[in-house]
């Protein structure tokens, strides 16, 4: 199915997916030394809530990219990891040892991640010019400030919020203090055994807001 | 008695101004009236059940007078479930300045309130419920008297006002205890308190793993 999706004329549909505390925080959901230096003291908080299912649904949405789109923080950190892995290694990895990837910086010039492409300059035409060669997906997996840009852009087709239990108290949340407001459709939302929920919103335009 | 907050909160966290425009303008939130258009049966279904749980409602001062004067006061409101539970359940509000509450069935809890809430949970059985009452609701987070979270999210993302949780306050591990989503796309989760979190740290030392999304 996706190979017939590829060859139409099809919009590469962009989504983003991000591990958030119940509190919305993004940062740092897994144990980080660099994280912790600059002064975030509570890393590490969401890998002891992931169980089988949860990990399962994660693997399939790697599984499922055509290309994957990072912002330069998330594509270092990823490089490293997931790039130095051999074949064979899991479905994460290799998704991404096998598929485009992109990064938007200004000043990665030379990514030792093969199949990477750098996106400067005009990152919303360079990114709309991805989606418009071929259909598929096209995924963000964390890259808070790029996932940010990408929600304020309005270039955000699909979200996956896996929303994990527990109140981190401190820390870079994913959306904003100011910021565009948005209405969104919930396309699917499930409970995994040890509590983490999915959420899956699509933008649906302005919101309504109620008078008086 | 269990203390359980129910709350309803945008996608990102916001919850103020929820009910109309004029509601709650300040700190300059021009958003306002984001849930109503939004309340379904099913969500509406769920809040009843809440109120109608309660045996006893706590309230910060300006939510018990938006309260007092709407479900307390007016006729249609009082017959509806919400406002025969609040009617006919006693209410407590925190308040330094409120002396002579108008509304039946009030006591105003005044001094330290930290102990009158304690003495009130250790002294009786069921259910102590905090609709809204932002201000109120921070303050028992921080002094770790809640139990029990029901969280309404609607699916819209304002992009302003105040949030439920601050930008820097205590850490919370929690249960997931239910989880449901409405036709018009309202999740409803309902958490319990369960300690400190643990957090991975020292896997990273010795391990020397990246701290990074989708790390799991």
């Amino acid at each position: 199915m996706r190979d017939v999706a590829r060859k139409g004329s099809a919009i590469m549909k962009l989504t983003t997916t991000t591990q958030v505390s119940v509190d919305g925080v993004m940062q740092a959901n897994g144990p980080s030394k660099e994280e912790r230096e600059a002064g975030f003291e509570r890393d590490g908080w969401a890998m002891g809530h992931f169980d089988d299912a949860s990990r399962s649904f994660v693997d399939h949405v790697y599984q499922r990219a055509d290309a994957f789109l990072f912002g330069r923080r998330t594509y270092d950190f990823f490089a490293r990891y997931w790039g130095a892995m051999e074949p064979g290694s899991g479905p994460i990895p290799d998704a991404l040892n096998t598929r485009p990837k992109y990064v938007a910086s200004t000043t990665l010039t030379e990514p030792r991640w093969s199949d990477t492409t750098v996106l400067s300059g005009d990152l919303a035409a360079a990114i709309g010019e991805l989606r418009a060669k071929q259909g598929g997906e096209l995924q963000v997996h964390g890259s808070g400030a790029l996932a940010r840009w990408l929600l304020e852009k309005g270039l955000v087709d699909e979200m996956n919020l896996l929303v994990v239990p527990v109140v981190v108290g401190q820390g870079t949340r994913l959306f904003p203090h100011s910021g565009p407001d948005m209405a969104l459709d919930l396309v699917e939302s499930r409970a995994f055994p040890k509590g983490i929920t999915l959420q899956v919103y699509r933008p649906a335009g302005r919101p309504q807001y109620a008078a008086g | 008695m269990k203390l359980t907050i129910t709350m309803n909160v945008s996608v990102d966290g916001v919850m103020q101004g929820l009910g109309g425009s004029e509601e709650d303008r300040r700190g300059g939130f021009e958003r306002g009236g984001w849930a109503l258009p939004l309340l379904d049966t099913e969500a509406g279904n769920h809040i009843n059940e809440v109120y109608e749980g309660a045996d006893a409602f706590l309230f910060g001062r300006r939510t018990y007078e938006i309260f007092a004067g709407s479900w307390g006061a007016i006729a249609e409101m009082r017959v509806q479930p919400v406002g025969v539970a609040l009617n006919e359940t006693p209410k407590y509000v925190a308040s330094t300045s409120l002396t002579d509450p108008q509304w039946a069935g009030t006591t105003v809890l005044t001094g330290d309130v930290a102990v009158a809430i304690r003495d009130l949970k250790a002294q009786q059985d069921g259910e102590l419920l905090v609709p809204g009452s932002g201000v109120l609701v921070r303050w028992l987070l921080d002094n770790d008297l809640v139990d029990e979270l029901d969280l309404l999210t609607y699916p819209v993302v304002i992009g302003q006002g105040t949030r439920l949780f601050p930008d820097s306050g205590p850490d919370a591990a929690l249960d997931l205890v239910n989880s449901r989503a409405t036709s018009a796309g309202i999740t409803i989760q309902t958490y319990r308190r369960n300690g400190r979190p643990q957090y991975a740290t020292g896997m990273a030392a010795s391990e020397g793993r990246p701290g990074i999304q989708e790390m799991i």
